[in-house]
């Protein structure tokens, strides 16, 4: 597929390394349905929230880096 | 109250209809710039009118009321739409906007169209956008109807001002308006969730003797803060998977990965987006919990009704704060209206006309524009007015009903040639939605969202159904012709 134009052209380094953010992606969505219906269920304080929350905070500022780093060349 | 809230409202319109005069400067003249701004939209005003368009009047009422009455799990729900979304424009996104600008995309559907190589996939995919998403128009026109009910105004007036305000802010320079009124919007709606939260802990929770240690305590005994009962994993599931694939599936989201003038505005456009959208996230499900909290604690009544659970609280507020918050519902129900009838009013310009005659005449493309915005602002508002059940239940469902577009719309972009998988891709569209409305059907949209067959939502089957056709397809254009 086309990914050029003029000079702009997705970086070599990120479609290099596109696979292992696509398979640690597929681990972050595992990981927000499966944690929470096996560890978490029960709780009965705000760990849950919290869990939900940094797990996608994290990702945010992850992806933001990645996509500020090396997403053009 | 009804004066307050008139003042605001009427403040809301004209700044707003200043915004969007000023924004004619950008001129309009022809199709491209008038639905996607000639590609040379900036990064703050493309990131606001994402997260504009994809937060509705749902957010405050809806999740809220969620929160209220089913517990964290609503957080998980909305948390997990705007997790895939981000991973989903980081992975695709740059070739998006790459492709658009070198093919000269202006719709979603003529997009696909194009990759497909198939005229008839694009009028269908046109068909579909209409018949999915007519219905959560209506639904925004009805959340600004009963708002105004609410309040006193009455119902008709509220569907009557949706309506012209939609019509106003399109017609005034199209993308260009909506855009720029959508970052105003999106800017109302956020300060609103913030002044909303700080009401809420700095006046009300403390008027009830209630801090963190006593939240935590009570939302506990009530079963809020675990996985309630509400959120088996078949219904998170039913909740989640059409929601996972929103950002791929929905006209109004899709184009607005073309219209970024330059590489650094689409990065913007996500990261903006991905703080707007965790930011919001987090307030609506935190105000419904600490509601909850309230009752809990008997200084609010129990709320049977989960949608009223907003209204309730604000009869607490001071009129001023409470109109400035359902001002702010009423902008999250407009700037969504907008931008799905201007993306629609697209696929039938490009799909129906521009792309089926020689010479395009830009003057006869924006009339048709006009005539279409129109006529969708007309049914919507009729099925609005009306509220017949079916319809407003199939709001529900309208992204299930575009679920069928995410293999097709994946496979396109990552294979970029698969014109000869154009019979299967069409089959494919047709098997997944043909299922979805037959579910809607069968069991009423609503019981249809959450029905489960051996254990899976409806939605993962249609999504099954859709890839096994598209791979079938895949197949037989690699290895049998």
């Amino acid at each position: 597929m086309s990914s050029r134009l003029g000079r702009s052209t997705v970086g070599k380094a990120f479609m290099k390394h596109l696979k292992y953010f696509v398979v640690s992606s597929l681990a972050m969505v595992l990981a927000h349905y499966l944690i929470p219906y096996t560890v978490l269920h029960h709780v009965r304080d705000f760990s849950l929230f919290m869990y939900w929350t940094l797990l996608v905070l994290v990702w945010i500022v992850i992806t933001s880096i990645i996509i500020e780093k090396w997403w053009f060349k | 109250m009804i004066t307050i809230f008139i003042t605001f409202l009427v403040i809301y319109i004209v700044v707003g209809t200043i915004i969007a005069l000023i924004s004619r400067r950008f001129g309009v003249k022809t199709s491209a710039e008038y639905f996607v701004a000639g590609y040379r939209l900036g990064g703050f005003l493309a990131s606001m009118t994402y997260a504009a368009t994809t937060y509705s009047a749902f957010m405050m009422i809806g999740l809220v009321g969620y929160a209220y009455a089913t517990g964290v799990g609503s957080l998980g729900f909305e948390l997990a739409y705007l997790l895939s979304t981000i991973i989903l424009l980081a992975i695709f996104a740059p070739r998006v906007w790459l492709m658009a600008r070198s093919r000269g995309w202006v719709s979603p559907s003529e997009m696909i169209s194009d990759l497909y190589d198939s005229r008839l996939l694009g009028m269908v995919i046109a068909v579909l956008y209409l018949i999915a998403l007519v219905p959560y128009i209506s639904a925004q026109m009805i959340g600004i109807g009963s708002i105004f009910e609410g309040i006193g105004v009455g119902y008709v007036i509220g569907v009557i001002v949706a309506a012209i305000l939609t019509f106003m802010w399109i017609a005034i320079a199209g993308i260009w308006s909506v855009a720029s009124t959508d970052a105003y919007q999106g800017l109302w709606m956020i300060l609103a969730a913030l002044t909303y939260i700080t009401w809420l802990s700095l006046y009300l929770l403390p008027a009830a003797n209630l801090d963190i240690n006593s939240i935590s305590e009570i939302l506990g005994k009530a079963g809020m803060l675990g996985i309630s009962k509400f959120w088996a994993l078949p219904t998170f599931i039913a909740f989640t998977l059409p929601w996972l694939f929103f950002a791929i599936t929905n006209p109004q989201v899709v184009q607005r990965l073309y219209m970024p003038k330059s590489e650094k505005s689409l990065k913007r456009l996500i990261q903006y987006f991905a703080i707007y959208g965790f930011m919001y996230t987090i307030i609506v499900v935190l105000v419904g919990l600490l509601a909850r909290a309230l009752s809990e604690s008997g200084f609010i009544p129990m709320i049977s009704n989960r949608d009223l659970v907003t209204p309730t609280l604000l009869l607490l507020a001071h009129p001023l704060l409470a109109s400035f918050i359902y001002v702010s519902i009423v902008a999250a129900a407009v700037s969504t209206a907008n931008s799905i009838i201007l993306s629609v009013a697209s696929s039938f310009v490009r799909d129906f006309y521009e792309r089926r005659v020689k010479t395009v005449n830009h003057k006869t493309s924006l009339l048709i524009s006009l005539c279409i915005v129109t006529s969708l602002i007309i049914i919507a508002s009729l099925v609005a007015y009306f509220r017949p059940g079916f319809i407003v239940e199939l709001s529900v469902l309208s992204s299930v009903i575009l679920l069928p577009l995410a293999p097709l719309t994946i496979t396109g972009w990552v294979l970029g040639n698969v014109r000869k998988m154009r019979i299967e891709a069409l089959m494919s569209l047709l098997a997944g939605s043909i299922m979805a409305l037959s579910a809607a059907v069968i069991y009423g949209p609503k019981k249809a969202f959450i029905t489960t067959w051996i254990g899976l939502p409806i939605s993962a089957w249609i999504l099954i159904t859709s890839t096994v056709i598209l791979l079938i397809g895949f197949i037989r254009s690699k290895y049998l012709s």
